[in-house]
């Protein structure tokens, strides 16, 4: 059999698994691997970035805007150490992301040689497992572990460690058709017994509430949720992260402190909340929930509530909960009133336009979300200015939604776009940031133009409010144009919807800078 | 309360700190570990107690069967299982306890392993209770050290 290199082996193993394209940056002890890399560039698309943490931050936006994996390849000690960020942001939304870092010789780990950092260490809390390559023939099989282990079961990061020898190693190429991992359960089985008083305490409860998390984020949803809906007349509701996963104009909109007004009378007037891949207990106090009625559904079974015993726990993948629900219920209809839940819905969007005209500033979300329309993916940044994108935007796909939760990570938003823009490159991508959090990754732009991406970044630039700040910020125009993109200025004023308007389909990497 | 957690792992480097990191990440201190080889050489078994509200050791368990390397947990109750330990203690004796101490080794059925013209070494196996009484016994007896492998664990037949 032909012997390969292990730096081939490493691409060889991706295209078996069907990997286009990985994030990354060169370094010491990957060079074998960039050396290797033009053979295999008709199959493999690297994307040459320009900080380890913007590159895990794309290959999330990638993966979170599509379904498929992520995957990063950077070397080791500083360049792993710079990917933490992105991997805690990764893990916390559970987001399949595949990590390679490369690592000293294996004759030399632990004795602080040049770049060394113990990779496996640093992110074995952040990481839903990690492992040390040790032999070249192993690393085949490694890889397509790592990726089984990331994209199954309750989906995360996974970093794979490779010492510069087994990259320089040669072994035949010997790719797994089956995974065994005796240890790992993939998806826990669903008792009858669990289903059965789950279909018993259903049909007693009278106002069910449905609430879906990301967990329930999977594209075999979407049909059946829609026609849950439909027979059951049963209203949802969806967090932070799931916006969308129902249409922004059947569902009631999101729980918790930055929620709808719907959704909190809906929670209070319910009798059965029934939350499916939501970590519900952690986004609604503690009083709203105690003398609740409650069905957890969750796949992964440290986030079932042990607390609540009289609460029912079902350890499953949305996908076959909802599948079941859709299936197996037979007949029922809640006892929602229609005319109830059709007045709610108004006073939600009275509450909504009275909010917005509190806070005129909030406008802007409103501005936006009827310019760029339902097909537009919207990459964000969590901070106080962000929860009120999501709160005001109108979302139809949650893979439109873009935006880190868990972790809140300042500066995920621009990098996740250009990942997102890979992904799915015929549709339109907007990264929306505040000034501050734009700078963190905004060296990012030169990927963009390398890569003649067309995206658009708006910057809210909220220093203009407050006047006793001196310092306004970079001129965020000049700063787009010296790098070479195009570059706006605007005012928050009467104006703006024209102004947007004009720029926002203008081609190419474009910077809008909106002072409010 | 205390618990006794019983767990097969993979004979693999990094997998004793996978383990015992779950419990730093809560602030929960690891009262004995014992960690050796199985009848299967690429399983170990790892015994830990520790002692903390129920819910949460419940929930360090769920997370034990989530890990990759983790192939069984088991939460052993201290009156479904039984418990041994073994203790190595060097004792200088004076000139006029010398025989006391091998009574008082002979009384707890425990060896001497090793004798020197100023020293014993003994060793004794048994419940954490019955190592506590013989270490008070020996300590007014010379006692200069003490060495203690932590809790093994078995669970015992289920009564029919």
């Amino acid at each position: 059999m032909k012997k390969f290199l292990g730096a081939e082996l490493f691409f060889e193993s991706l295209h078996g698994l069907g990997i286009k394209t990985i994030f990354g940056l060169p370094g010491g002890y990957v060079l074998k691997i960039y050396d290797v890399m033009p053979s295999y560039a008709s199959k493999i698309n690297h994307i040459l970035t320009r900080h380890e943490q913007a590159a895990t931050h794309m290959a999330d936006g990638f993966s979170r805007a599509s379904g498929l994996p992520g995957i990063i390849l950077c070397t080791s000690g500083p360049a792993a150490t710079n990917t933490v960020t992105g991997i805690s942001t990764a893990y916390m939304d559970s987001v399949p992301v595949l990590i390679f870092t490369g690592q000293v010789p294996t004759p030399f780990l632990g004795s602080d040689a040049f770049q060394e950092a113990d990779h496996i260490g640093i992110t074995r809390s952040c990481t839903k497992h990690n492992t040390l390559v040790r032999k070249t023939k192993d690393l085949p099989r490694a890889i397509a572990e790592a990726l089984h282990i990331s994209n199954t079961g309750r989906k995360g990061p996974v970093l794979v460690d490779m010492p510069k020898d087994v990259l320089l190693g040669e072994s035949e190429f010997n790719l797994p058709k089956k995974i065994s991992l005796p240890n790992y359960i993939e998806e826990p089985k669903i008792s009858k017994k669990v289903l059965n008083s789950f279909k018993s305490k259903l049909l007693r409860s009278k106002k069910p509430v449905l609430v879906f998390g990301r967990g329930a984020c999977y594209q075999e949803n979407l049909k059946n949720i829609v026609k849950i809906l439909k027979n059951f007349n049963i209203p949802a509701l969806t967090s932070l992260l799931s916006l969308g996963v129902v249409d922004s104009k059947v569902s009631f909109g999101m729980i918790g402190a930055a929620g709808s007004y719907a959704s909190s009378r809906l929670i209070e007037d319910s009798d059965h909340i029934i939350s499916v891949g939501c970590d519900i207990r952690k986004i609604l106090p503690k009083s709203s929930l105690i003398k609740k009625e409650m069905t957890i559904v969750d796949i992964d079974s440290t986030q079932l509530d042990p607390l609540l015993k009289k609460n029912l726990n079902i350890n499953c993948s949305s996908i076959s909960f909802i599948e079941y629900l859709s299936k197996d219920i037979g007949s029922y209809k809640t006892e929602w009133n229609n005319k109830y839940l059709s007045q709610l819905r108004i006073k939600n969007n009275e509450a909504e336009v009275q909010e917005v005209s509190k806070d005129s500033k909030a406008s802007i979300f409103r501005i936006l979300s009827n310019l760029l329309g339902k097909s537009t993916v919207i990459c964000s940044d969590f901070s106080y200015k962000d929860v009120n994108l999501q709160r005001f935007y109108k979302f139809s796909d949650y893979r439109n939604n873009i935006l880190s939760g868990g972790n809140g990570t300042p500066g995920y938003g621009f990098p996740a776009a250009i990942g997102a823009k890979f992904s799915r490159p015929k549709s339109k991508v907007v990264s929306i940031s505040t000034g501050t959090n734009f700078q963190f990754n905004m060296q990012e732009m030169i990927v963009a133009l390398e890569q003649k991406l067309d995206l658009t970044i708006i910057v809210l630039n909220d220093k203009y409010s407050n006047k006793s700040m001196k310092y306004k910020g970079p001129d965020y125009k000049s700063l787009a144009e010296s790098f070479g993109a195009k570059g706006y200025q605007f005012n928050f004023d009467s104006k703006i919807e024209k102004n947007l308007k004009k720029t926002l389909h203008v081609k190419g990497l474009v910077l809008i800078e909106v002072r409010i | 309360m205390r618990h006794i957690i019983s767990i097969l792992v993979d004979n693999e480097p990094g997998v004793l700190a996978r383990v015992s990191g779950l419990f730093t990440a809560r602030g929960f201190n690891i009262e004995s570990l014992c960690v050796a080889e199985t009848e299967k050489p690429s399983y170990s078994r790892l015994t830990l107690v520790t002692s903390g509200e129920d819910w949460i050791i419940d929930q360090i368990i769920k997370r034990f069967e989530n890990m990759i390397n983790v192939i069984k947990v088991v939460d052993l109750t201290e009156s479904e299982s039984i418990q041994r330990e073994l203790l190595i203690a060097r004792v200088v004796p004076t000139k006029t306890s010398r025989s006391e101490v091998l009574r008082v080794a002979d009384i707890f059925r425990s060896n001497v392993i090793d004798v020197g013209p100023k020293s014993y070494a003994l060793e004794l196996t048994g419940t954490k209770d019955k190592l506590e009484a013989f270490v008070e016994i020996l300590r007014p007896l010379g006692l200069k050290e003490v060495t203690r492998t932590g809790l093994v664990s078995i669970a015992r037949e289920k009564k029919k």
